[in-house]
């Protein structure tokens, strides 16, 4: 081979090496995403997504971050554990990724936690409702999130069962999910405190994906129930409602985050009226110095498919933590997992949701439950906690 | 148990009876003349519930929402769609691999399904999400006591009823019906005898992915919202009815429905925590029916054809 020819051929190597292994300014850095943009919860995922980027875009174009660029790294779970555990494996492995927000499900926050712990990669949980996917119900310092887990949120919703509304005849159903077991055992134990066991007039669990309940809808009717809760999720739940009102089962539905949805009310039509939910979210006007409105502003200007839903504002919020976390990170001492970790454990965070703190169980410092009820086609609010959340306060 | 709690359980089976009726019916006439159990017709039912959706929202869009113009023309446009498909799969997918082992018969609908469920979830508006169903009737109910029966229960019924007589004229009293016998018995011989075989199984998917894709807008209208991966449970609920009551029985599969949704609420009523596990339940039947009557309820022996 001639000396020009193989020169060439290593100048063409060298050039097309150059193009195929990706470009990463020295200070750009991603966040993980782990959600369901696809599948039954995908109005949830899709809204949680967009306001995740939303937050970040706002931070790369506020000129605030200096050199420093994060993108973000949609991963959608389509409602699948295995697709789940792919991608917070995936992020882990991802020396760019320096945090992740995950989990919609809470069966899928209870099998990835110790994952990102593997890989030292924090994780804030914007929905993963069921407590044994945070601390202390499991030891990984990594898992920070953003609500309160369900023990916290069904005790108020039982309270407002058992003592404000004061129903006295409750039946209890539950998806037979992790999710909807321990909403339910929860709500039943709170409410046999408060008001006696003789209120829970029974319990029942259905099957995930089953369509038809007017059978046990039926048999329920000669129980003469006066409320009847739900611990289970979106499409079950509008199937329910819309049954019990066809068989003239009038009376209030109650569920909590797993139903709590505008798409509920658009799936449900008319007969989501009624409907109670407790959840860990406030109407926009109702967050501190009008974060919410300007976070519902910005989110109608960047002209998304899809509404920011439930689960909206805890994504924003976590999206803000992140960006400061990374912030502070790089004037401490560079941006390293490690660094970011410690801000998370340590830094004040001004968010959406409000200024708070993580706890020692990465538990955040404010905490926001309400009780909502469909009114004229939206979730009215009804109660809200206080702010030290230790009891419930009716909204005016 | 009161007697207004048995009549509205026996409601809510016939409502629901009736769909997995007009499924079972597709599964057992595909068996019939073909010998094949097509895992694809589940997904057929979840087209019928789209296109029937796609055809309410063009009615809507140009100024039709009247309720007896929007869901004679929703099962019109099911129909007619869900027959095409079927009977194009079967020239397409099918008819190729027609005297292969039964196995490759099988796979291909299992490939088939795939491709049906996954290119709605991909190419349909929004296909991945759960979609509210229009249902102009819903609201509209007749009380006798207790018993609640709204009207879209009522078409829903009727419906299936009616479906199932035609059916039963066409079978019994049509040169087609005849024919389709004929193959189903004995392929060959029927072909000896004149009758153009490819033509009867080409009509005989059309006709079964029709009544598939007519159950699919009912269980639109009924429980008001669909998925993309709402066919692999009916699939399963309609070959089941299908086996209950004799695979390769038309009859047998109409009765097999009703039977399927009484034992559904049979075991939600006298079975503790039985919602939850009546498919646990149903299937153990269909184990047992196997087992000890592999004929179904209307003891026809299984043939394979062609």
């Amino acid at each position: 081979m001639k000396a020009s020819n193989a020169c060439a051929i290593i100048a063409a190597a060298a050039f097309a090496l150059c193009f195929s292994a990706e470009y990463t300014p020295a200070a750009e850095y991603a966040l993980a995403t782990n959600l369901p943009l696809t599948g039954a919860w995908a109005n949830y995922g899709v809204g949680m997504q967009n306001s995740f980027q939303l937050a970040i875009d706002q931070a790369n174009a506020s000129g605030k971050l200096g050199d420093i660029k994060i993108r973000v790294i949609a991963g959608d779970d389509a409602g699948s554990a295995t697709q789940t555990v792919n991608l917070a494996t995936k992020a882990g492995a991802d020396p760019i990724v320096m945090g992740a927000f995950c989990c919609w499900a809470s069966e899928f926050g209870i099998a990835t936690h110790s994952i990102y712990q593997r890989y030292n990669l924090p994780v804030i949980l914007g929905g993963s409702n069921d407590h044994r996917s945070s601390r202390p119900f499991h030891t990984d310092p990594v898992v920070f999130r953003n609500s309160p887990y369900d023990l916290i949120n069904m005790k108020f919703a039982a309270i407002y069962a058992a003592e404000i509304a004061k129903y006295k005849r409750t039946f209890l159903i539950d998806d037979g999910s992790a999710f909807g077991r321990t909403q339910v055992d929860e709500f039943a134990k709170v409410v046999e405190e408060k008001a006696g066991k003789e209120v829970l007039i029974g319990r029942e669990s259905i099957a995930q994906g089953e369509k038809d309940f007017t059978p046990l809808l039926t048999r329920l009717k000669s129980l003469n129930p006066d409320l009847i809760y739900f611990g289970g999720r979106i499409i079950e739940a509008s199937l329910m409602r819309q049954q019990m009102i066809r068989l003239g089962l009038n009376v209030p539905l109650m569920t909590s985050g797993g139903t709590f949805s505008e798409t509920y009310i658009k799936i449900t039509g008319d007969a989501a009226e009624g409907t109670l939910a407790s959840f860990w979210g406030l109407p926009m006007e109702h967050y501190p110095e009008g974060r919410g409105l300007a976070f519902e502003k910005a989110y109608t200007a960047a002209n998304f498919n899809n509404p920011y839903e439930a689960f909206g504002p805890m994504a924003y919020a976590a999206g803000e933590v992140y960006v400061q976390a990374i912030q502070a990170a790089a004037k401490n001492g560079g941006v390293t997992r490690e660094q970011v970790l410690k801000q998370l454990n340590t830094q004040e965070f001004q968010t959406l949701i409000g200024n708070f703190h993580f706890d020692k169980n990465g538990m955040p410092s404010v905490i926001h439950i309400a009780i909502y009820q469909v009114k004229n086609g939206k979730w009215q609010i009804l109660y809200q906690t206080d702010t030290s959340a230790t009891k419930l306060v009716k909204v005016q | 148990m009161l007697f207004e709690n048995w009549a509205q359980q026996i409601v809510n089976a016939a409502t629901i009876g009736g769909m997995y009726t007009l499924v079972a019916i597709g599964f057992t006439l595909f068996f019939g003349v073909l010998g094949l159990i097509n895992f694809a017709h589940g997904e057929v039912f979840m087209l019928g519930a789209f296109v029937a959706l796609l055809a309410a929202r063009l009615l809507q869009n140009v100024g039709v929402s009247a309720g007896w113009l929007l869901v004679p023309a929703m099962f019109l446009v099911a129909s007619v769609f869900c027959g095409g498909v079927g009977a194009l799969t079967e020239r397409l997918a099918y008819r190729p691999v027609r005297r292969s082992p039964m196995l490759v018969m099988l796979i291909t609908s299992l490939g088939v399904s795939f491709l049906m469920r996954e290119g709605v979830k991909e190419f349909f508006p929004e296909g991945a999400n759960p979609m509210a169903f229009p249902s102009p009737y819903m609201s509209q109910e007749a009380r006798i006591g207790t018993v609640v029966i709204n009207y879209t229960q009522i078409s829903l019924i009727a419906a299936s009823i009616v479906l199932v007589a035609g059916l039963y004229v066409l079978v019994e009293k049509t040169w087609f019906g005849k024919s389709m016998r004929a193959t189903a018995e004995d392929i060959d011989a029927a072909r000896m005898m004149g009758v153009d075989t490819d033509g009867v199984i080409s009509n005989a998917f059309f006709l079964g992915s029709a009544l598939g894709g007519v159950a699919g807008v009912m269980n639109g209208l009924y429980y008001l919202s669909i998925r993309f991966d709402m066919g692999w449970v009916m699939a399963i609920k309609g070959f089941t009815a299908a086996v209950l009551g004799g695979l390769g029985n038309v009859y047998g599969a109409a009765v097999g429905g009703y039977v399927l949704a009484l034992l559904e609420v049979l075991i939600v009523v006298f079975v503790p925590q039985g919602s939850q596990y009546k498919d646990v339940f149903v299937f153990l039947v269909l184990i047992l029916v196997l087992v000890f009557r592999p004929t179904g309820i209307f003891g026809r022996k299984p043939q394979k054809l062609g």
